[in-house]
């Protein structure tokens, strides 16, 4: 026999947090919680500091959990502390290489080096740019030069004297024109003649001049083709003199770099690297005259560049491995690039102009990244995976790795990787990755699960307290007052729509202090108190419940028809949950329920219009099979049904309406009305057992706020699923109502009890024979079954022997009128 | 010793047709605004050429490659009219750059005989021999000593001043070689050195001494000559060997 349940105490609605039982005055008095001092993840921080301690390829970690429950803070603190014990990295150049220029190389030196290099070459370049000049000014390198110039000079000069005076002596003068040389002849007193006085000598001199010109050509010609090898012999000697005055003012200077980096044998390779290209292009250290294209072409500044050090990695004021995080983690960011700068149109870079990303700066140590930030970055997720592969970064511009440029760019030396990468995102991520990316178990083996929610007790309520202490530190706020403590750790509660569990959503609870404070200050408290913490609440929802007013003010006006008083057969209230981003509230509908004659099939109005989810669906097919198994197990269900959430016009899912859409259905089966003060939620299983739903708290205050609006009337409450009462964590106005009596939670466990709340009439037991006592709701329901069923079977016989009585429009009333009038 | 203000009117530099003499015209330019004068390029053009197209067995070597080629004349008017204008764009860059008068002029004739009557009694004519392959002409002139030669004319004083103004300017010593051809020239040349005091070295020289004067300038590492070009001829003094040297140069004092 199923009893009308109580309704449920005061108590029950809201687990208090009771502030005097706090043992403190205010948070001020409490030892704030540690960075890593997070509430209930031990889990979580046990696995990540298994990720980031372990050793091996592939051991990064994945920190997963909800958004807002302090991931980022808490793996941030813990690997602030495992880097602070972990040395320095080295810094990390790049410099020329000067046998292939695009190409440059990666230089590792120990932390402050870097710099010291740095500064050390740029400093011997600024001194060569003056050393180098004024050696070459010096008069004895000077004498030298021009000893050998002078030679070359002379030589040709003589050469060319000799032939003259040859020339002369057989009466043949040498001519220089703008381009060349010519042969004239000369009278005996050495003057040319001209061509009129050179016809009227003699044939035979004629003759012999022009074979001494042309004698004198062949020899001009020979002379003059040798004057190319005079200069390459006077320009090796002139080299030579030149490297031979190089390598001593250039060894000076870099012997003295050299000296202090001896105990790294890379960068002394470069340094003489460095030397023997200075040696090579000291032509680039004296002074020129100056091109029409000067300042538009590379300059002689630029050309120094390629002695410079590129400090792509200073460590040098480190105190320990660092801890990076890139905001945005884009391809370029994350691995680095080379730069451009435009000249005449065009892009030029060389390896001052490579940047460090991400990986450079976390190299030996420790890189955090938000996972959906660089899987929504193109190709950024790639990169980074290629990176862990090869425990190596090499810089490769996007457009490059895309083969969308052709031209030549910079081909780095690519540079060891040693650090643990913390990706830090959602379950759904890593569960898509997970399933859908064959890398990712490889390269992530480690997974921190971030919980959302703790077991609540007096230790994690005091854990709490201490949370709001270091909070009120972080965010110089005032101290709680115990009483205010006791309101948001309700408030966490409430958050985690569960009374014996608290949310550990930080960002939620750090949120409702600080405007909780703000409150504070505006009314000069010198803490915040409880009515600060409430206000905070109230202004929040304020802030976001303008769709449920109006929702709630067209059921006030009857636009939306829902019932809060009197009953009504095959009608009921329903309960859903509207979620507007972060904010939920409780929807009234009215649920209605039609019974006819048929052939057993329910017919869910949602689903037939394509508005009813899956899950929804499934709680319809549920209570058809539980009417079969409860009241037509020897007959055939001849029964036409249909259920609809009236004035519905989105998307109805969940089977948390299922209980209230099987009261609906008995009640149109067994013409027993239903009381319309009560509302219903809970979901049901084929033994009729009342299943717990979600959302139960903002669906009992949504059908509170209906009456509350319309103004309470005797009986009103809400029925909710026994499971259910361990997650009430009701408003206070809600709990104040039920202190009076104005308005009630029940909880039942079974249909049955929910039908005899709802009705007012016993539901009924099934005796040994299987039958429901005649005036019970259940019996009611079993002989409107039963009577479907010989309507049927009359129906079935008729129409075979060809009278056909049509069953549509027959309700069970009907049916037993004609019953007893047959 | 004093020197005048502005003591040359212009400062002539005599170029060869075969060179865009560069190094020539820049070392006129920078002497030039040395003593705020003008600079007058005098294009030098062989007379000979001018009848050697009409040879019939003239072919032209190439100076820089060696190839024969026919000369005819209207090609070469077209290379001489090319080599002016390179010379006068030169000239125009170098007045713009050290705030001087420059222009040019072609004299038919030879380098060494046919330039002076050109000359104006306060001009200077600067002749530079292989000027053109020196990379760095005013450098190397710096603490080269310039030589000077007296003859005991009326013309010392002046040339002596021009010296010693040319030696301030480059930071140089002057260093004079008197040749006298009698006693009273000796006296004019020693009261000249007299009034010049310590900044001029003295080199006695016999006028028999004149041939060796070449070599003199080469063993005390002289860069330049500063000479009255009539006395020069007056005591038939050859410079050109020594401007045939490499980077040397002579003024000479119409």
């Amino acid at each position: 026999m199923s009893e009308s349940p109580a309704a449920l105490p005061p108590e029950l609605l809201r687990q208090l947090c009771r502030g005097e039982d706090l043992p403190f005055t205010t948070t001020a008095e409490l030892e704030p919680l540690g960075d890593d001092g997070a509430i209930g993840q031990q889990r979580a921080i046990d696995a990540l500091r298994f990720g980031i301690g372990m050793t091996g390829d592939g051991y990064n970690v994945f920190a997963l959990g909800p958004e807002g429950i302090g991931k980022f803070d808490l793996v941030r603190g813990i690997v602030a502390r495992e880097a602070a014990s972990r040395p320095v990295p080295n810094d990390w150049c790049y410099v020329d290489n000067f046998e292939t220029p695009n190409r440059p190389l990666a230089l590792s030196l120990p932390p402050g080096r870097g710099r010291t290099l740095r500064d050390d070459l740029r400093r011997m370049v600024q001194e060569l740019r003056a050393a180098l000049p004024a050696a070459f000014r010096r008069d004895e390198f000077q004498a030298r030069q021009e000893e050998i110039e002078e030679e070359f000079q002379t030589q040709q000069q003589q050469s060319l004297h000799a032939l003259r005076e040859r020339a002369r002596a057989q009466g043949v003068m040498l001519i220089e024109t703008p381009t060349g040389f010519v042969f004239a002849p000369i009278d005996d007193k050495g003057e040319a003649i001209n061509p009129l006085q050179f016809e009227q000598l003699p044939a035979d001199r004629q003759q012999r001049i022009k074979d001494t010109v042309a004698a004198l050509q062949d020899e001009l010609q020979r002379s003059i083709k040798q004057f190319p090898n005079l200069y390459r012999e006077m320009h090796d000697k002139l080299k030579a003199l030149q490297r031979e005055m190089a390598e001593f003012t250039v060894g000076n200077a870099i012997e003295a770099v050299r000296e202090r980096y001896a105990d790294l044998p890379p960068v002394d390779a470069h340094l003489q690297r460095v030397q023997a290209d200075i040696i090579d292009n000291v032509d680039l250290f004296l002074p020129h005259a100056e091109s029409p294209l000067s300042g538009l072409v590379q300059d002689g500044e630029k050309s120094f560049t390629r002695y410079q050090v590129n400090l792509l990695i200073d460590n040098g004021a480190r105190r320990h491995a660092p801890v990076e995080f890139e905001d945005l983690p884009t391809h370029g960011n994350l691995i680095g690039r080379s730069e451009y700068r435009a000249q005449m149109g065009t892009l030029l870079t060389d390896f001052t102009l490579i940047t460090a990303g991400a990986l450079h700066r976390a190299n030996g140590g420790f890189l955090l990244l938000d996972a959906r930030r660089v899987l929504t970055q193109p190709y950024a997720w790639e990169a980074l995976k290629r990176v862990l592969r090869s425990r190596e970064i090499r810089i490769e511009t996007l457009e490059r790795a895309l083969g969308l440029v052709s031209t030549a760019t910079l081909e780095p030396e690519p540079i060891p990787l040693d650090l643990k990468v913390v990706l830090i995102g959602d379950r759904q991520l890593f569960y898509l990755l997970q399933a859908y990316d064959p890398d990712f178990g490889d390269l992530f083996k480690v997974n921190a699960d971030f919980d959302d929610r703790v077991t609540r007790d007096p230790a994690t309520t005091l854990e709490f307290a201490r949370l709001f202490a270091a909070m009120t530190v972080r965010h110089r706020l005032l101290p709680l007052a115990r009483d205010a403590v006791a309101e948001a750790v309700e408030y966490a509660a409430r958050l985690a729509a569960d009374a014996e569990r608290l949310s550990i959503h930080l960002g939620s609870i750090s949120d409702l202090l600080r405007e909780a404070d703000y409150l504070a200050r505006r009314q000069a408290h010198e803490r915040i108190e409880r009515d600060d913490v409430r206000g905070a609440i109230a202004q929040r929802i304020q802030r976001s419940d303008r769709l449920r007013a109006r929702s709630y003010e067209e059921i006030e006006r009857g636009t939306m028809l829902v019932a809060t008083s009197g009953s009504a057969i095959g009608q009921i209230n329903g309960l859903s949950v509207i979620q507007l981003g972060n904010f939920a509230f409780g929807q009234p509908s009215r649920i209605t329920a039609t019974t006819r004659l048929g052939d057993g099939k329910v017919i869910d109005i949602e689903r037939e219009t394509e508005l009813g989810g899956a899950f929804h669906s499934k709680g319809v097919l549920i209570l058809s099979n539980y009417l079969a198994a409860q009241y037509a197990r020897e007959l055939p269900l001849s029964l036409a049904a249909s259920l609809a959430f009236e004035q519905s016009y989105g998307m109805v899912d969940g089977d948390s309406a299922s209980l209230a859409e099987l009261c609906a259905l008995l009640s149109s089966l067994a013409e027993v009305p239903i009381r319309q003060c009560l509302a219903v939620t809970g979901s049901v299983n084929q033994r009729g057992e009342v299943q717990a739903i979600g959302g139960v708290n903002e669906k009992i205050e949504g059908f509170f706020d209906v009456c509350r609006n319309r103004g309470f009337a005797p009986g009103q409450g809400v029925v909710i699923p026994a499971a259910n009462v361990k997650h009430l964590m009701l408003r206070h106005d809600v709990v104040d109502a039920a202190q009076t009596g104005t308005f009630q939670v029940f909880a039942v466990a079974t249909v049955d009890a929910a039908l005899t709340l709802l009705t007012g009439i016993e539901a009924g037991s099934r005796n040994a024979d299987g039958v429901y006592p005649e005036d019970s709701v259940n019996g009611r329901v079993q002989r409107a079954l039963e009577h479907f069923s010989r309507r049927r079977q009359t129906f079935f016989r008729s129409e075979r022997g060809a009278a056909r009585p049509d069953g549509n429009g027959e309700t069970p009333a009907t049916v037993a009128a004609t019953e007893q009038a047959q | 010793m004093n020197s005048p203000a502005n003591p040359q009117a212009r400062i002539l530099v005599a170029i060869e047709s075969h060179l865009i003499d560069r190094q020539a015209l820049q070392l006129g330019a920078e002497i030039a605004a040395l003593w705020q004068s003008e600079l007058v390029a005098l294009c030098v053009a062989a007379q000979e050429l001018q009848h050697s197209p009409a040879f019939p067995f003239v072919t032209e070597i190439d100076r820089v490659s060696a190839a024969r080629r026919e000369l005819d004349a209207s090609r070469l008017l077209s290379a001489f009219r090319v080599w002016r204008r390179q010379v006068d764009a030169q000239l125009q860059r170098l007045a713009s750059v050290h705030r001087i008068s420059a222009t040019s002029e072609v004299v038919p004739g030879r380098l060494w005989s046919d330039l002076l009557p050109i000359a104006g009694a306060e001009d200077l004519l600067l002749v530079t021999g292989t000027a053109a392959f020196a990379r760095h002409p005013i450098a190397r002139r710096q603490r080269r000593p310039i030589a000077v030669l007296l003859f005991g004319t009326k013309r010392d004083a002046r040339v002596l001043a021009i010296a010693a103004s040319l030696g301030r300017g480059f930071h140089a010593d002057t260093v004079a070689f008197a040749l006298a051809a009698d006693r009273a020239a000796g006296e004019r040349i020693a009261a000249t050195l007299e009034e010049a005091g310590d900044t001029v070295a003295r080199m006695p020289c016999a006028p028999g001494d004149a041939a060796r004067l070449v070599q003199a300038f080469e063993e005390l590492g002289c860069r330049w000559l500063v000479a009255s070009r009539s006395d020069l001829a007056a005591f038939a003094i050859d410079p050109q060997p020594f401007l045939m040297r490499p980077n040397r140069a002579a003024l000479l004092v119409p």
